[in-house]
């Protein structure tokens, strides 16, 4: 009898689509996360935990209500940046394996506490986003409301241990292999970069050289022969100039993520 | 019936104690000087001085609540058993676990966090009052309060129920899980689970869930199943009631009520 009750609960459940689900979320450079579409729960659990957690929680400012559709993770490096409502956890197989893709060699990487964008709690299972509100940050509990806060007002333990990261345009110079930036018509040298392992990657991350001469004009095949091999390239010039050598990483959407150069001086 | 009117008069009467008989310091100026005070042994604890607005609000930090809320050893060891349970259901912190990604890894937080349940571990008794405690809960009654708004300031709450199926899926009380305790349990947490079943417009699949998670841990203790059954019911608890589809949930109840 219980089973079949469940069993028939679940079908109906099942026609609700809000009813679990898993589904693919992407991050900016296209990594695939791991997330669930949950069924909401009773507008009498809602209610209850609304009230709790504003009594609770008083230094807290209540900013929207409690669900279970959404938790700090896909609040914080998902629906802030325009992406579906779900639940996202950060652990499928390994610790923090799903969450960390979002920091790791993609669009954020991490940086100091004043310059922070997105904040994840790594030893509670939470993440935050800074308020605009100064010294506040904005974070889902869990099941619970969405809250703004002291970054270490909440009801999770160690809230001190805090992990900071921002989005920023890369902008270095590009190793070259005659070091001084001089070189001669016809010799060549290559220009790399320096940590390739750190670089962003994924599927929605182009990465393109460019070389050209003083006006600005592409010069690859006519004033340069250019051998490209993922993220070194060999260059010979056949004119002598100023040049502008340059490794690009955009998005496909056309935002820039790294950009790396050098200006080689070429002499006859 | 007998036993339900016995605890609900016990509760009654333990309440009444508690109203005349806990003497609490007043002066609740400040956090540092918040001491609250039971006086009769028969009594269970009052938190009313520490979650006072006022003083509430100076807490800055989990582990500053948390501070404050812990009871006096010397109040614990003195508490009969079913007392402290029902400080520990008081607890002003119970709620926390739904602020858990894992809400059984969020109840292990919120019991390490209370020196209640570090004494009711060492209580003999602890599972057969426990279990007494959870027999006691009248599923039905609290969903009508919840849809009625009729629920007073000492009565459970559905977050309460998940609270007490979550401290019981945490094996905080092992001999919960020996013989004859776990029978009983067992038929406890399917007559909760079938009550819940039954409510669904206030149980949601959230709540449910809590009661397939105690009954993942207790089949897990038995027998009864195969290595498959069991894979299936470990990956279960530990996701913290999660699955990975929703068919999954029809295969863990099936596993579990059979």
């Amino acid at each position: 009898m219980k089973t079949h009750l469940f069993s028939f609960w679940m079908v109906l459940l099942s026609m609700n689509i809000y009813a679990d689900s898993y589904i693919t979320l992407y991050t900016k450079c296209g990594k695939t996360i791991e997330a669930i579409i949950l069924a909401e729960m009773s507008a009498a659990e809602i209610a209850e935990a609304n009230s709790y957690y504003t009594s609770t929680y008083p230094n807290a400012t209540y900013l929207a209500s409690a669900t279970q559709t959404y938790n700090c993770h896909s609040y914080a490096w998902n629906m802030s940046q325009g992406g579906q409502t779900c639940w996202l956890n950060a652990t499928v197989n390994s610790l923090n394996d799903n969450i960390s893709k979002y920091w790791s060699r993609d669009y954020y990487s991490s940086t100091e506490e004043s310059k922070t964008q997105k904040i994840f709690y790594y030893q509670s299972d939470h993440s935050a986003v800074v308020s605009s509100i100064s010294g506040m940050y904005e974070s889902k509990w869990g099941r619970a409301p969405l809250m703004r806060h002291a970054p270490g007002y909440g009801p999770y333990s160690n809230m001190d241990k805090r992990f900071y990261c921002r989005h920023d345009v890369v902008y270095e110079s590009l190793q070259c292999s005659n070091g001084t930036g001089t070189t001669r018509v016809g010799v060549s040298s290559t220009y790399s970069v320096k940590y390739p392992g750190d670089l962003p990657f994924g599927s929605y991350v182009l990465p393109t050289w460019i070389v050209e001469d003083g006006k600005g004009e592409d010069v690859i095949g006519t004033k340069a022969n250019v051998t490209i091999s993922g993220t070194i390239a060999t260059i010979s010039f056949n004119a002598s100039g100023i040049y502008e050598v340059s490794y690009n990483l955009h998005l496909s959407g056309g935002e820039m993520l790294a950009s790396y150069w050098f200006e080689p001086i070429v002499e006859l | 019936m007998k036993r339900i009117l016995f605890l609900m008069l016990s509760f009654l009467l333990l309440y009444a104690c508690n109203e005349n008989t806990n003497c609490v310091t007043e002066d609740v100026r400040t956090r540092e000087i918040v001491e609250v005070r039971a006086m009769n042994a028969e009594a269970f604890f009052s938190f009313d001085s520490v979650t006072n607005p006022v003083v509430w609000r100076t807490f800055q930090s989990l582990e500053e609540m948390q501070v404050a809320c812990q009871v006096p050893e010397d109040i614990l060891e003195s508490m009969s058993t079913d007392n402290l349970i029902q400080t520990c259901m008081n607890y002003p912190l119970y709620g926390n676990y739904l602020a858990y990604n894992n809400e059984l890894e969020g109840i292990k937080f919120i019991i390490n966090g209370f020196n209640g349940f570090a004494e009711l571990q060492n209580r003999e008794d602890a599972a057969d009052r426990l279990i007494a405690y959870y027999e006691g809960i009248d599923v039905r009654k609290i969903a009508e309060n919840a849809i009625t708004l009729s629920a007073t300031k000492n009565e459970l709450s559905v977050l309460h129920i998940g609270y007490l199926e979550l401290i019981l899926s945490s094996r905080l009380v092992p001999s919960l899980y020996a013989e004859p305790n776990i029978s009983r349990l067992e038929k406890a947490r399917y007559k909760k689970y079938e009550d819940k079943l039954q409510n669904s417009e206030v149980y949601s699949l959230q709540v449910i869930k809590k009661s397939l998670l105690l009954g993942a841990q207790i089949k897990l203790k038995s027998k009864e199943i195969n290595n498959e059954e069991k894979s299936l019911l470990s990956r279960f608890v530990e996701m913290g009631g999660e699955v990975n589809t929703l068919e999954d949930y029809t295969k863990v109840s099936q596993i579990i009520n059979k």
